[in-house]
């Protein structure tokens, strides 16, 4: 079972509004791939295209090296002949059929013999843990529950591919929380590729073995969870995943994958060291530096004034001032007065585009 | 999602689908109107002149009829919208007792079909009515005559207050209860509040039944033909109907622009119920938070309690009453003591007379046809309609709804003007010239319910049977069909149950072989047999209150998703 999904230079259009611009994107077999952004990103079009359910304006999207959509061979396969599952937001669990004739449902479509259908029906509700459920109609269950039946309903023919769209929206924090794990574990088992689309990075962090990050029908990266928080390549991505300060400054000195600026908007105009991974590196550069990449500590260079403080339970979050307001996370230990004057030091900064 | 390629479909079937429909609904309903309309213009060598409206009104009593409709439609206005909205206060915001049986027995007229109620009204107040017989015993001289101007105000009244009383009570009950405590904090007494507050607030409701009772009473055949034919008093559906018996050339072109006129009246009270009361400004009438306080009627509440009764057992109760007598009475004018009553008027009419046991064939025959073809053609239209957002769709939904507010009768002279052979096609005095009438008449029902489940079915619940393998054909068979079931049965059963009684198009289109219940029910009374009439109308009146326990127990009782 392999399965390589390949979107090529695909655009859509809705009307006059241009949705999708110029999306190419390679999935490998097996891996597990979050479409994250904000709403009106493109993310559910993307997911819809590959799905059969919307046909780009131009491009071409392969699975497995076979065009399944291609304007200009004007090829356009049914999402019913793409085999591929789909778990729908609103799970989309049909009202008029008890649990078993929904899972049992696509393999009947496949022509299966009872006796066939009965076992892989058996097998997947077992997976999903959904055992003594079968004959339960869907107004019945709880919202978890019918999301595990859309899951199997979805895997039980076994698809090479599995498309999620905010499969865990619906469903309360505690079960969204116990949800990822189970998904991404089901994921590994059965080694089917996924396609994942939500706006919820915490979500795309845990499960994806790769993040495309969308805004506006373009990608912004893609990379791994790692790569997308510690590296991230724009203030978009920067700002969308995890929070990040913003600091004007100017490239001072550039080294192999590094560099130092000195920063602008901060007293004292210190210099710090920020990673790169840019080309052509302008003179005046925005450095993000992530809050817990600050640190409080009299051997500090930054002098700064506590503006405000909160406590959050496992950390305390301070607002300073150093001619520019920067929030930083500290351990719980590390606790300081609202007016007090501080030193701030910046282990680690990433220099983005805007 | 919106856009050029509406995702559950592909391809040219739909597409052909689409623009056959489109051509079904046009062919049925706006073609016979688009021509009804041309027709009242064309002359032998024109095809504009106003000659026919000419010759058409130089007759007095053509003019007569018109200024009758007018007329009796304002007055059945006033009097509806009066006892309409006192009726609906008392039940909705007084303490007066058995709120619950009250709106039930207030809305008993709008399930029966008026002319058989006006039947009841015979029976009670016609020149040897029962109570004019007892009048006279007692003083003299009859208490009140029906067949009067005055009498047929007074029956369609009856007829028509339920629709005032209905949207009314609903707008008091749900309105904001904070919008008159804050008067009350003001400093204004409940009645005053009431006055000043509630009632501008629910003027909008007040008015759009007023308008609908217009419409209504413009477009009803049965009361008038039945309480003002026999004193010579004619309103335009009654005019258009003695032309259209009449059979010829002359009466066909009279009555073709009498429905003209007749549709003119109809659609105005529907413009300015659209003009003035969709467009109120006054949208706090929400129905959420608390409910209204009671008033509390105090040393007034025997007094409004037993008028209210009163007003039951003579309106509502009485004609029923009446009519059911009449059907068990031997003969008209018997003693009143038990060797009178009889139950062999029923069973002459059910077993015996082939006059009425064909009619009962006929009409259960034309009512299942055409709820089917409705059911089947509005769901069409109704799941195109909300998924393939064209302009098409579009156009198809509103003209579906067109016939709802044409008087039937202007439907039926359309439907003479187009299937009498002029087109190739000659279905006059066939049954299929009914069936087509009504499907017209009625495809609104259908449309209507099965739009609004089709909008409840996620789109997704379509496209998770095609992520799993299923053709789009496959999908409309597994899923969409089994879920629009209630539906489809809703809308069957709502169009079976006004045609199998129906009387306003049938009166016009039957043929001698294709008599309907209403038309022999209709014929029976004027032929002055009072006993047969009335034992078919309580026999109709009968499956209608049980048709209409049925679907409102099974069919909207329980819903799932």
């Amino acid at each position: 079972m392999m399965a390589r999904i390949v979107l090529d230079t695909v655009d859509k259009f809705f009307g006059r509004n241009h949705v999708i611009k110029n999306l190419s994107l390679t999935i490998d077999d097996g891996e597990f791939v979050t479409l994250l952004g904000p709403s009106g990103c493109g993310k559910t079009t993307t997911l819809r295209m590959i799905a059969g359910f919307e046909s780009p304006t131009s491009g071409e999207i392969f699975i497995d090296d076979e065009p399944i959509f291609s304007k200009k061979r004007k090829i356009n396969v049914p999402p019913e002949d793409r085999n591929i599952g789909m778990v729908f937001q609103n799970y989309a669990v049909w009202p008029h059929m008890n649990v078993f004739d929904n899972i049992a449902y696509p393999l009947k479509i496949r022509k299966m013999s009872k006796d066939e259908i009965r076992r892989r029906v058996e097998k997947i509700v077992e997976i999903v843990r959904l055992k003594g459920l079968e004959k339960r109609f869907p107004y019945q269950l709880s919202g978890g529950q019918q999301q595990r039946v859309a899951f199997a309903r979805a895997l039980v023919y076994s698809p090479k591919i599995l498309l999620l769209d905010e499969p865990l929206s619906n469903l309360d924090a505690k079960l969204r929380e116990e949800m990822r794990f189970e998904i991404k574990d089901i994921q590994r088992r059965l080694g089917i590729t996924v396609v994942y689309v939500t706006h919820d990075q915490s979500e795309a962090m845990v499960m994806s073995d790769r993040i495309v990050v969308l805004k506006d029908g373009m990608i912004q990266q893609i990379g791994t969870p790692m790569e997308i928080y510690e590296f991230p390549e724009n203030k978009f991505v920067a700002d969308f995943i995890g929070v990040s300060n913003f600091l004007e400054g100017e490239v001072v000195q550039k080294m192999e994958e590094k560099v130092k600026v000195k920063l602008l908007d901060i007293e004292g105009f210190p210099v710090i060291t920020a990673h790169h991974r840019m080309k052509n590196l302008e003179r005046e550069v925005t450095a993000a530096v992530r809050p817990e990449d600050v640190e409080i500590t009299p051997e500090g260079d930054i002098k700064a004034k506590i503006v405000k403080r909160t406590f959050l339970g496992n950390s305390v979050s301070y607002i300073v001032f150093a001619g520019k307001e920067i929030r930083i996370e500290a351990p719980k230990n590390c606790i300081f007065e609202e007016g007090e004057n501080v030193k701030l030091r910046i282990k680690k900064a990433v220099v983005v585009r805007d | 999602m919106g856009g050029g390629n509406p995702p559950p479909f592909r391809g040219g079937n739909v597409k052909a689908l689409l623009w056959t429909t489109f051509a079904v609904m046009f062919v049925l309903i706006a073609f016979p109107l688009i021509l009804l309309f041309l027709d009242s213009f064309r002359g032998e060598e024109t095809l504009f002149t106003l000659k026919n409206y000419i010759d058409t009104f130089s007759r007095r009593s053509n003019i007569k009829s018109a200024v009758n409709t007018l007329y009796l439609a304002v007055s059945t206005t006033f009097f509806s919208t009066l006892i309409g909205s006192v009726l609906a206060w008392i039940v909705a915001r007084t303490d007066v007792p058995g709120k619950s049986i009250l709106k039930t027995l207030l809305m008993v007229p709008y399930m029966i079909p008026p002319f058989i109620g006006a039947m009841g009204w015979m029976f009670l107040f016609g020149r040897s009515g029962y109570m004019n017989k007892i009048w006279e015993n007692l003083f003299g001289h009859i208490l009140f005559n029906v067949h009067s101007f005055p009498g047929l105000i007074l029956v369609m009244t009856m007829y028509m207050y339920p629709p005032v009383f209905i949207t009314v009570h609903t707008a008091l009950v749900s309105m904001d209860a904070s919008l008159e405590e804050a008067g009350r904090i003001c400093g204004a007494r409940l009645f005053k509040v009431m006055r000043s507050i509630s009632l501008p607030l629910v003027l909008p409701s007040i008015l759009s039944g007023a308008f609908l009772v217009f419409a209504m009473t413009s477009a009803n055949f049965g009361i008038p033909a039945l309480i003002g034919m026999p004193a010579r008093i004619h309103v335009l559906t009654t005019r258009i109907m003695s032309y259209i018996a009449s059979g010829t050339e002359r009466g066909l072109s009279r009555a073709t622009s009498l429905s003209v006129i007749l549709i003119g009246i109809a659609i105005a009270g529907l413009a300015l119920n659209n003009l003035f009361v969709s467009k109120s400004k006054f949208t706090t009438i929400t129905g959420k938070s608390t409910r209204p306080a009671e008033i509390k009627l105090g040393r007034f509440k025997t007094v409004v309690t037993v008028s209210i009764w009163v007003f039951i057992a003579f309106s509502v109760l009485l004609p029923l009453f009446s009519l059911l007598l009449t059907s068990l009475w031997k003969a008209w004018g018997l003693p009143f003591k038990l060797s009178s009553f009889t139950l062999s008027n029923f069973y002459k009419v059910l077993f015996v007379d082939e006059n009425t046991k064909s009619a009962i064939k006929n009409s259960f025959i034309f009512a299942i046809l055409s709820a089917t073809f409705v059911t089947i053609l509005g769901s069409i239209v109704a799941y195109l309609s909300v998924r393939v957002k064209k302009a098409v769709s579009k156009f198809m939904d509103g003209l579906s709804t067109l016939p709802q507010a044409i008087p039937g009768t202007a439907l039926a002279v359309s439907m003479i003007l187009v299937w009498s052979g002029r087109f190739g096609v000659n279905l006059y005095n066939t049954m299929w010239i009914i069936v087509v009438a009504y499907v017209a008449r009625y495809m609104f029902l259908s449309v209507r319910t099965v739009s609004g489940a089709v909008r409840q079915i996620h789109e997704s619940l379509e496209e998770a049977g095609r992520s799993v393998g299923a053709k789009q054909i496959r999908v409309l068979k597994d899923i969409t069909l089994p879920i629009l079931r209630p539906a489809l049965l809703s809308s069957w059963a709502l169009v079976f149950m006004p045609t199998f009684r129906e009387l306003t198009i049938s009166i016009l289109l039957y043929g001698p072989q294709t008599r309907t219940i209403g038309v022999t029910i209709y014929e029976l009374q004027e032929g002055g047999e009072y006993q047969m009439a009335s034992a078919f109308a309580t026999f109709v009146l009968f499956i209608a209150f049980v048709l209409q326990y049925v679907v409102n127990r099974y069919l909207f009782g329980k819903e799932r998703t």
